[in-house]
């Protein structure tokens, strides 16, 4: 929208949750930029760090276990990794606002929704009781709650769960910040209170306030999002303007997401969390695709799928330099179960997946169990 | 397991209905309608998905179907059976039969007994006394819902919610049933591990023969899993169908509302549909006629005004708004403007002069004074002006339910000699 930097930008974010043996890596080394008045989904499934990541932007993962090990952010020009206690209070809320998944959760039983609403214009906004009552009423109008100057005083079991939410909301609008971020706010309520909240929330930003917004859900990406960034085991493994991911999903596991809405087809094993390399694509040990080059140090670059620059997925087969026909290889990656092959990879199936995950690491046993019990 | 063309299940008028009691007394002062009115039948090897809102009685039903929630009124038929009239032995074969499958795996468990003893417990209750046997049972059965058999000793929160949904599976299969009752089994899980529940649910229910009562609130679900579908509104079964059919072509509105209410998987689809009105009717007091008027968005016109479509339906939606009171804000304050009320609705200006803005003079004359009303904060005078001049058909009768190639659906507009026509339905899905 603006011309200039970005509103937020996250560089090699890396959020360590501590254990009793080797840290847990929820967030390992996230990049990705958020512009004024932009809706940027962040998509994945729970522990892929979405949510952790998200807390860390103002600091409200819980500090320890949690730990922020690395990288910077920095919301309209200043840094909010150097930011202290005072100057991050300001920012949350007044800058930066949270809207959760669970309303119950955010709203106080004990203060009726009028004093919360109140509490938090007043916190940022040093005006006189009555003008904040006033704004306040506005405010729950705003959000489309009826009788909003009755229900003002009413407390939060008074509400349904839809209209907790849009209480919450509310709280999140007092003071008019400039970023939302929303994690999986629809996901407790039912389809058609979905859908107005979808509405609701999407009027956001017509005026300028930008939305990361944290969902497992693909279908709300496509009600709300611009662009679109896939998470899997702490790392993005895809970015890309909406229409271009859900156009041609060019990483793997992104595929596999989509693929997970259309059939039955399941795997044959679960994976377990701690079976999710540490190093390398995150996802080798679950791809249909995985080959040697998957295991190295770093995660792959992220490469154009079909040579947009915008839209790029971390995975080696979208590497021009490499010797992959990457249209043939991932055109069969759709829908198409692994073990039928492709002519041209023979090496595709259970045994370059063995390949993949041990030749990364000899020294874990990860490789072992998706192969187990595989066929019957 | 016979090949008479019996239904394992079938439910006749099931009615439940929890009374709401005040005082010391305990007077009941109403009652909750949860379930009140619904039939349906489930084949052998069929997967029938009842779907709806939260509240609309979808597990009520599931639980007066098992008869763990007794039923006040209706009946429930296993396998030609009564299940009210079970008792003893005959009851003890039903449970033994009838399985169910809860939402959240993490409550489904003991924490203090192993997954073994778990899934095992079933055989132990039922009979099966060799401690060997009911291991080897257990072991045989993890592994068949791709866990491993050494599993069996370890504890619930060793797993993940995914796996624990594959032992709660693996626990209902141990008695080899008929029927296994499914409560949101995968609402709790992630988008790929719900595929794979349902790959494993869809295994199982092949290999294992049984017939699945699939309750979801998700419509992806239960279009993947599904052979035929319900759709519950406030207690009733509105339509039900084939799934491809009812998906493809919904006709209840409040089906279509519902599909439509979740969004296109395609960027470019971003209209969502939207219901009359937002306020979910109380199901203790639930409306006259089609209980989804206040809601419809396809609510029939009075046959005797002469209005428009776009104009009545701005009306209906005036009218039901009134009547529950979650007026918008600051219509619902004494004293406001006339223009401020109209402006809330999307009303045209005063007929005043006799000039007719609805092209119907008696509703319009009702309208002017409901707003006016309104505007002085007397909401039951407008209410009951406008409920004079704007009765719709749909209030007055109760629906019948019109059935044809298996399908059915409960609406006026499907009615022979209805007052109108149904709509067409027009949104492309995936």
């Amino acid at each position: 929208m603006t011309a200039g930097d970005p509103l937020l930008t996250v560089e090699d974010l890396r959020t360590y949750i501590r254990t009793d043996g080797e840290p847990t890596r929820a967030v390992d080394g996230v990049s990705f930029d958020v512009e004024r008045g932009e809706t940027v989904c962040l998509v994945g499934e729970s522990g892929s760090g979405k949510s952790v990541t998200c807390e860390s932007l103002t600091g409200i993962v819980p500090q320890p276990p949690a730990e922020v090990v690395g990288g910077e952010i920095t919301f309209d020009g200043t840094s909010l990794t150097d930011a202290d206690d005072a100057q991050l209070r300001q920012v949350r809320g007044n800058r930066i606002a949270h809207v959760f998944q669970n309303p119950q959760g955010a709203l106080d039983p004990v203060y009726s929704v009028g004093e919360q609403v109140v509490e938090a214009i007043t916190v940022h906004d040093d005006v006189p009781e009555r003008v904040a009552r006033e704004r306040g009423v506005e405010l729950l109008r705003e959000v489309g709650i009826p009788r909003a100057s009755d229900r003002f005083d009413e407390y939060p079991h008074e509400f349904s769960g839809g209209m907790r939410q849009r209480v919450a909301i509310a709280i999140a609008l007092a003071a008019d910040p400039d970023l939302v971020v929303a994690d999986e706010p629809t996901t407790a309520v039912d389809v058609t209170v979905q859908a107005r909240l979808l509405d609701l929330l999407g009027d956001l930003t017509d005026d300028g306030t930008a939305l990361l917004w944290v969902t497992h859900d693909l279908r709300v990406v496509a009600a709300v999002a611009d662009r679109v960034l896939v998470m899997f085991g702490g790392t993005i493994v895809e970015r890309g303007p909406v229409e271009a991911v859900f156009g041609a999903p060019g990483h793997p596991y992104t595929q596999a997401l989509f693929d997970s809405y259309r059939g039955l087809s399941g795997r044959d094993e679960p994976t377990a969390r701690e079976d999710i390399p540490t190093d390398g694509c995150r996802f080798r040990g679950q791809c249909p695709h995985a080959v040697l080059e998957c295991g190295s140090d770093d995660q792959p670059s992220f490469y154009a799928v079909d040579e947009r620059d915008d839209h790029t997925a971390s995975c080696v087969y979208h590497d021009p330099g490499l010797e992959f026909d990457p249209e043939a290889v991932m055109a069969d990656a759709r829908g198409v179960r692994p073990d039928e092959g492709s002519a041209d990879r023979p090496e595709t199936g259970a045994g370059v997946r063995s390949e993949g995950s041990t030749g990364g690491h000899p020294d874990e046993g990860t490789g072992t169990r998706p192969e187990e019990g595989t066929d019957d | 397991m016979t090949d008479s063309d019996e239904p394992l299940l079938a439910v006749e008028d099931l009615e439940t209905h929890y009374p709401v009691t005040r005082g010391l007394l305990r007077r009941e002062v109403g009652r909750v309608r949860a379930v009140d009115g619904v039939s349906f039948e489930l084949r052998r090897g069929e997967t029938l998905g009842l779907v709806g809102e939260s509240g609309c009685g979808k597990t009520t039903t599931a639980l007066s179907v098992l008869d763990l929630e007794e039923p006040t009124g209706g009946e429930v038929r296993f396998d030609g059976e009564p299940v009210g009239d079970l008792s003893g032995e005959a009851l003890s074969a039903f449970r033994r039969r009838a399985q169910l499958v809860v939402q959240d795996p993490n409550e489904a468990f003991n924490p203090r007994m192993t997954v073994g003893e778990a899934v095992a417990e079933p055989l132990a209750v039922h009979g099966v006394d060799d401690a060997e046997r009911r291991r080897a049972v257990a072991a045989d059965l993890l592994e068949r819902v791709g866990l491993s058999a050494d599993d069996a000793d370890r504890y619930p929160h060793e797993f993940s919610g995914g796996e624990k949904q594959r032992i709660a599976i693996a626990r209902a299969l141990v008695l080899d049933p008929d029927l296994i009752v499914a409560d949101e089994p995968t609402s709790a899980l992630d988008g790929r591990v719900q595929a794979d529940v349902l790959a494993l649910l869809d295994d199982v229910r092949e290999r294992f023969d049984v017939s699945v009562l699939f309750i979801s609130h998700d419509i992806d679900v239960v279009r993947r899993f599904c052979d035929r579908v319900a759709v519950m509104y406030l207690g009733e079964i509105v339509e039900k169908g084939r799934v491809d059919d009812v998906f493809a072509s919904p006709e209840h509105p409040y089906t279509r509302v519902l599909l439509g209410s979740v969004p296109s998987l395609d960027p470019g689809e971003g209209s969502l549909a939207e219901p009359l009105t937002d306020t979910v009717p109380d199901p203790s007091d639930p409306p006259s006629g089609c209980r989804f008027h206040t809601r419809c968005p396809e609510v029939i016109a009075p046959t005797d005004a002469d209005l428009s479509e776009g104009v009545w339906r701005s009306l209906a939606a005036f009218r039901f708004t009134v009547r529950t009171g979650e007026l918008p804000d600051p219509v619902g304050d004494p004293a406001v403007e006339e223009s401020t009320v109209r402006e809330a609705f999307d009303l045209p200006g005063s007929g005043g002069d006799g000039a007719v803005e609805f092209g119907d003079e008696t509703v319009q004359q009702a309208v002017d004074e409901a707003v006016a009303a309104l505007a002085r904060g007397d909401r039951e005078t407008a209410d009951e002006r406008l409920t004079d001049a704007l009765t719709t058909p749909c209030e007055t009768e109760v629906p019948a339910a019109v059935e044809r190639d298996d399908r059915l659906v409960r609406c006026h507009r499907y009615d022979s000699g209805a007052a109108a026509e149904p709509l067409p339905w027009a949104r492309s899905d995936e």
